[in-house]
């Protein structure tokens, strides 16, 4: 797994629909491995909306993705076609 | 594939060799349960497994890697922790072992063979290493890769992880 100690990163994407088998909502972030130091998969705390949770970057097309889970997106009143931002940090 | 960015790590233990790989797979814990069990979706990814895939029974299965070799079930906690103990005719005893645990929407698969030669255990490595990006590649929807090519890119990473 990556060290990344001093992930601090902020990102605004549209969110995609229909992503992986179970059709998952996800932010892309795009040029990731540049950010992220990795083409691997990253556990990162992220912020979305001021919602919190930990959760996996996932390998996609050669940038990666953050699944949304439906209860973080009812929170933040978002669903696919609109705009977030997302902040992640390293996970614990 | 990612190049040569390692998911694997190899160790001593008891003078005999112990691989663990783990990744992170798009897809939740039932599904991926599923795919490491599953007989039809075995053959998907990683080779043919046929016999009693229950506890304590008895299976013959044959990976991608020209493994062949029994098997029996020694820990069936689904969906979580699946223990084989495994055997290649006239070879020694090995356990491959798989654990699986939530992350976020995601599922990590941490597997590990334990009680290989330590003349062996690099090259398991690069072949685990192997084996599970074609699970991912099935968990994705897509076709496993050409093993032989992708171990023989691996290995020199892996040997080099023990000074070889």
């Amino acid at each position: 797994m990556a060290d990344l100690p001093a992930l601090d990163h902020t990102f605004t994407a549209v969110l995609q629909g229909d992503m992986g088998p179970h059709k998952w909502t996800c932010a892309i972030l795009r040029d990731s491995p540049r950010i992220l130091g990795t083409g691997r998969s990253v556990k990162v705390d992220a912020e979305v909306h001021g919602v919190r949770f930990v959760t996996s970057m996932l390998p996609h097309k050669g940038d990666h993705m953050l699944p949304l889970k439906q209860s973080v997106l009812d929170a933040i009143g978002k669903t696919a076609g609109d705009s977030v931002t997302v902040r992640i940090t390293a996970a614990a | 594939m990612t190049g040569t960015e390692l998911l694997g790590r190899l160790r001593e233990e008891n003078g005999l060799g112990v691989v663990r790989v783990e990744d992170v797979y798009a897809t939740d814990i039932p599904d991926l349960w599923s795919a490491i069990t599953e007989p039809q979706r075995l053959a998907r990814w990683i080779g043919t497994v046929e016999g009693d895939l229950r506890l304590k029974g008895r299976f013959d299965a044959k990976f991608t890697s020209g493994w062949q070799g029994t098997g029996v079930v020694e820990i069936c906690d689904a969906p979580r922790l699946l223990r084989v103990r495994t055997q290649q005719p006239g070879g020694e005893p090995t356990v491959m072992e798989a654990q699986l645990s939530e992350e976020g929407e995601a599922t990590r698969l941490v597997i590990e063979e334990r009680g290989l030669p330590l003349a062996d255990y690099a090259d398991h490595g690069a072949g685990w290493q192997a084996h599970v990006e074609d699970l991912e590649a099935h968990i994705d929807g897509g076709e496993p890769g050409d093993w032989a090519q992708r171990w023989r890119e691996l290995s020199t990473a892996y040997f080099a992880l023990i000074g070889r």
